[in-house]
């Protein structure tokens, strides 16, 4: 589901239509697909958590569910505007069954993009950002939309270490 | 492929009969000569065997098969359940767990059987004369109803009984275990069917003297279609087709009635009749007051059928649901009912009931003699059972002094349920269920029904009484913050007294409304927690198989007593007690109770004797596991400690024993000087401490060397909702679990020292290390350093710190919500609650708290020192 295009499939696939939510961060354009997506909401309180990786803001009540909230920004190692008066959105994202919150700066309308216009991530750093964390990239006028692979972002295992890292 | 759903249910199923079994295959190693756990174990094994037959698992199937065939050899007394004998069914039982795991995780019995198979063969074979395999499955209940009969010296009746009901109790249990699930059906379809013929015979004897015969008749062929649904639902052709026939026949008599040509009505009481053949016991109950034949038209005087008929219907109702609960003691049903017949037989004033078993018998001889023809087994067989499943009815139908004897005979039966059936039901349901059936002649019946409810279904209404709790906290706040506004509009706002009035009043029903809120949702709370309740029995009912195994190869002797089996707990805690327990038992068979000659050379009883127990005490359950072994020896303890490097040996001198004896609870602690198999490797105390602190619980342990030991579990009833202690630190609020806080302090900022770079206070003679919540979780409190403190003092089990916070805020009753893994995992939490203002508060783990603190402090040390 949330594989939105694999380079070998065939014609017909490229030829779908995918429908993205784009959201901002300092300047640059990036998409989710739609599907992952669950709902966005307005900044809520975060309780932080002591003691865990500084990209994880800490918790929100959602509905009387507990879901962690990452800093996109710090997790993608972003340049932080510090003058920029941070008036965020929260990206409720279901990767895999985790529901995930993730804090950005704005968000996008729809946007829609055919499956073929993706492009396999470039080698090299693309907005100052690895492009581990990218899943492909689509030209929007004169924008670059860059699709974030979510799946990548929120690498369990990797969270763990950082946490042991840090706390030694 | 296997319907999953029947699956699941069989593997259930399956599970509780196996757990039952197991216990009474240890119960039977003590007591060989016991026939009503042979029978349990008979009976678990069959139902087994039945249903597995059913969904078409031949492994489980053919195993429990020759089991069967093994167990009825010992029921047969032609051998007596020696050690070997009873390791090999205790390995069959295990094999049969085996497949099931299968089942449960590739649908598929993937485990061999052929080993097991040809052990209980041989074991089967040495035993007897005859090869059990030669014996058709047919054979086999015949054997248990005879042998069952002959164990209660009651032989006579195989003689008083004239052959022809011995072939019907030949396949009677068999059929009424295979077909458990019909049971009900059968029952409701046996209701009806007595309702609407006796109807039928109403409207027939009405028929003969009625002016308008073809309304009657119309009436008549109305409720043969309803039979024929209920027939048709049940899919018996045989009777489909004859109310075909029957209907048919209505419709030329009517037409024939409205021709105004003569006819005669004889037909409608011959099929009648013929049903009724179909049936013996509804010929019973119609017959029992007017022992002629129906049809008869000279007894029949177009009398409607007396309320006294119609109490036997309804008691037949009634019966029928009796029959219902106690289908799985079948066999001692059968049981009652034999010893019943062979009183009545003893008792010559009792010609009616010969005359009842000679009308039966003949009712089968017509039926043997193909009036249906055909696939009449089947038929016949559901009949067989239909009539012997439901004894009572025979009896209570004659209104002859035998329902005397019924009744005592019932309640002798009654305490043989109690001990065989289903041992997880806790034994005061058991009793009240099991002594309905005396009252029964009385007042209506209530019947204490059971259902398998999905756990996920559960836990999913537990978090929404989670919300209502937290709902209710709101509500409080609300209610707190509308008697504020009161409050400042009297004393800011100035209103006048009038203008106030209505603030006042609305905060009054504010006030009611949250307490009427409060107690729903008390109550709710209590009610969805009694759900999940289940019996301890259901965890300590696992010892002692294990006790068993573990003294098995040694020269050691052990009684496990039990006690407290019905004290009730929260199932997902017995799940995770399952393994702390084992660990503890282990324990005390592997280290504390000695080897049979050392008891004795120290004036002992051979026997050692490890004793669980469980109780109630407040809002917490308390199990302890008490053995009366060698206890454990402190000074061992610190000669180990100090071999390990555990301790430094001033900090062991000084230490109580208390604090020595729990440092077996350290991970890799252990004084056996040898590994055995089964312990010695330090690993266990550790994890069944960490266990139960993460249950919210504690551990103590009690020691007399030489003399016993003692280990005190106490956790809270349930999970889901804890006390706990609000506390603030910064801007953040922290739930303390109250399990585990002693007390609060406030000291002063001069009053605390420091002991290798520890903080500590005194604390009644002794020192309290401290630790400050705001440092570790690098909030930034923002307050001036008043000098005062407030501290936490709380306990995990070995240590005792004080944490340090801001404030206290007070005591709530919180939900536990867990925090994503990746959180939650190493981190000093244990979860998150909601708080009533919807602001989420970290639940602390204080024993993952302290350890956590303890290994970066000596880390820290450590580089220090580098």
């Amino acid at each position: 589901m949330e594989q939105i295009v694999s380079q070998e499939a065939g014609q017909l696939e490229k030829d779908r239509l995918i429908q993205l939510v784009g959201f901002i961060i300092g300047k640059e354009l990036f998409g989710v697909n739609i599907l992952m997506v669950q709902e966005i909401i307005r900044s809520a309180p975060i309780t932080p958590i002591p003691d865990s990786p500084v990209f994880i803001e800490g918790v929100i009540n959602l509905r009387g569910s507990i879901i962690p909230v990452i800093d996109l920004r710090k997790r993608l190692n972003l340049v932080q505007d510090e003058n920029e008066k941070r008036d965020t959105w929260i990206l409720i994202i279901n990767i895999e069954g985790r529901v995930t919150g993730f804090i950005v700066d704005s968000v996008t309308e729809v946007l829609k993009i055919l499956a073929n216009e993706i492009k396999p991530p470039p080698d090299m750093v693309v907005a100052g950002l690895k492009s581990q964390y990218i899943q492909g990239v689509c030209k929007m006028g004169t924008k670059l939309l860059i699709l974030l692979d979510f799946n990548r972002i929120l690498m369990v295992e990797e969270i763990r270490k950082l946490k042991k890292i840090e706390r030694n | 492929m296997i319907d999953l759903s029947l699956l699941q249910d069989f593997i259930a199923e399956a599970g509780e009969h196996l757990e039952a079994m197991e216990s009474d295959l240890i119960q039977l190693e003590a007591n060989p000569d016991n026939r009503e756990i042979l029978n349990d174990i008979f009976r678990a094994i069959h139902t087994i065997k039945g249903s597995s037959e059913y969904l078409g698992l031949e492994k489980i199937a053919e195993l429990s098969h020759t089991l069967e065939n093994l167990l009825e050899i010992l029921r047969k007394g032609e051998r007596s359940p020696d050690r070997k004998l009873i390791d090999t069914l205790i390995a069959a039982r295990d094999r049969i767990v085996r497949i099931i795991a299968d089942l449960e995780s590739s649908q598929s019995e993937e485990t061999e059987i052929k080993d097991i198979i040809e052990q209980i063969q041989s074991l089967s074979m040495t035993s007897n004369t005859r090869p059990p395999e030669d014996r058709s499955e047919k054979d086999g209940p015949e054997k248990i109803s005879g042998n069952e009969a002959g164990s209660k010296n009651i032989d006579s009746i195989r003689v008083v009984e004239n052959k022809d009901d011995s072939i019907v109790s030949e396949g009677s249990d068999v059929e009424i275990y295979e077909e458990e699930n019909d049971e009900e059906l059968l029952n409701i379809f046996m209701q009806q069917l007595t309702d609407l013929l006796s109807l039928l015979t109403i409207q027939t004897k009405k028929l003969q003297n009625s002016k308008k015969p073809h309304e009657i008749l119309d009436k008549c062929s109305k409720t043969i279609r309803a039979l024929k649904s209920s027939a048709n639902y049940m899919g018996y052709e045989r009777l489909i087709v004859l109310y075909d026939q029957w209907c048919d026949d209505i419709n030329s008599s009517k037409e024939k009635v409205l021709e105004g040509s003569q006819t005669s009505f004889s037909f409608m009481s011959s099929y009648v009749d013929s049903i009724l053949k179909q049936f013996p016991k509804i010929k019973l109950s119609e017959a029992g007051s007017d022992d002629e034949p129906l049809f008869d038209p000279e007894n029949e005087e177009a009398a409607p059928i007396s309320p006294e008929e119609f109490d036997f219907f309804d008691e037949d109702g009634l019966l029928c649901e009796d029959n219902e609960i106690s289908q799985k003691s079948a066999p001692d049903d059968d049981l009652s009912f034999f010893e019943e017949v062979e009183k009545k037989h003893a008792e010559p004033d009792l010609p009616d009931d010969t005359e009842l078993f000679e009308k039966l018998g003949k009712a089968f001889d017509l039926n043997m003699m193909g009036n249906y023809g055909g696939d009449i087994g089947l038929f016949q067989e559901k009949i067989e059972k239909e009539l012997f499943s439901t004894p009572l009815t025979v009896i209570e139908d004659q209104k002859s002094p035998a329902v005397e004897i019924e009744k005592n005979s019932g309640s002798k039966e009654v305490p043989v349920n109690l001990d065989s059936e289903e041992k997880k039901e806790s034994v005061q349901k058991e009793e009240t269920r099991f002594k309905k059936p005396e009252s029964l002649g009385s007042a209506g019946l209530s019947v204490k029904k059971t259902m398998r409810v999905d756990t996920d279904k559960i836990d999913s209404l537990m978090n929404q009484v989670g919300e209502l709790v937290v709902s209710r906290a709101w509500f409080l706040q609300l209610f707190n913050e509308m008697r504020q506004l009161q409050h400042s509009l009297k004393e800011t706002a100035k209103l006048e007294q009038k203008e106030m009035k209505q603030v006042r009043s609305l905060t009054f029903k504010l006030s009611e409304a949250t307490t009427a809120l409060g107690r729903v949702a008390n109550e709710m709370q209590e009610g969805v927690m009694k759900v999940r309740m289940l019996p301890i029995a259901y965890l300590f009912n696992r010892y002692p198989r294990l006790v068993r195994d573990l003294v098995r190869d040694t020269d050691k002797q052990v009684d496990l007593e039990i006690k407290g089996l019905e004290t009730e707990l929260d199932k997902m805690i017995i799940e995770e007690l399952s393994d702390p327990l084992l660990h503890i038992i282990r324990n005390s068979v592997d280290h504390g109770i000695e080897t049979v000659e050392k008891r004795r050379s120290i004036g002992k009883p051979e026997k050692g004797k490890i004793t669980l127990n469980a109780y109630h005490e407040s809002n917490h359950v308390v199990i302890e596991i008490t053995d009366d072994g060698r206890g454990i020896d402190t000074e061992l303890l610190k000669a180990t400690a100090l071999k390990k490097k555990f301790l430094p040996k001033e900090e062991l001198d000084r230490m109580p024993s208390k604090d020595l004896i729990e440092l077996i609870m350290r991970p890799g602690f252990s004084t056996a000087s040898q590994v055995t198999h089964t312990s010695g490797r330090g690993v266990g105390m550790d994890v069944v401490k960490k266990n139960i602190e993460k249950l919210n619980g504690t551990i103590e342990i009690d020691t007399k060397v030489g003399i016993d030991t003692r280990f005190r579990i106490k956790i809270p009833l349930t999970l889901a909702i804890i006390p706990a202690l609000l506390v603030r630190v910064g801007s953040d609020i922290f739930t303390i679990p109250l399990a585990t806080v002693e007390e609060t302090l406030r000291i002063f900022e001069n009053e605390i020292s420091i002991i290798e770079d520890v903080e500590v206070v005194n604390l009644r003679e002794s020192t309290l290390p401290l630790i400050r919540l705001p440092e570790i979780f690098n909030i930034s409190t923002g307050r001036q350093n008043s000098g005062k403190l407030f501290v936490v003092v709380v306990t995990t089990g070995m240590r005792r710190v004080g944490l340090v916070v801001d404030t206290l805020i007070g005591q709530e009753e919180v939900v536990i919500k867990p925090l994503a893994d990746y959180l939650q995992e190493n981190s000093g939490f244990s979860g998150a609650t909601i708080l009533g203002d919807g602001r989420i508060s970290l639940i602390l783990d204080v024993y993952e708290l302290v350890n956590l603190y303890i290994e970066g402090h000596t880390k820290r040390k450590y580089a220090e020192a580098v």
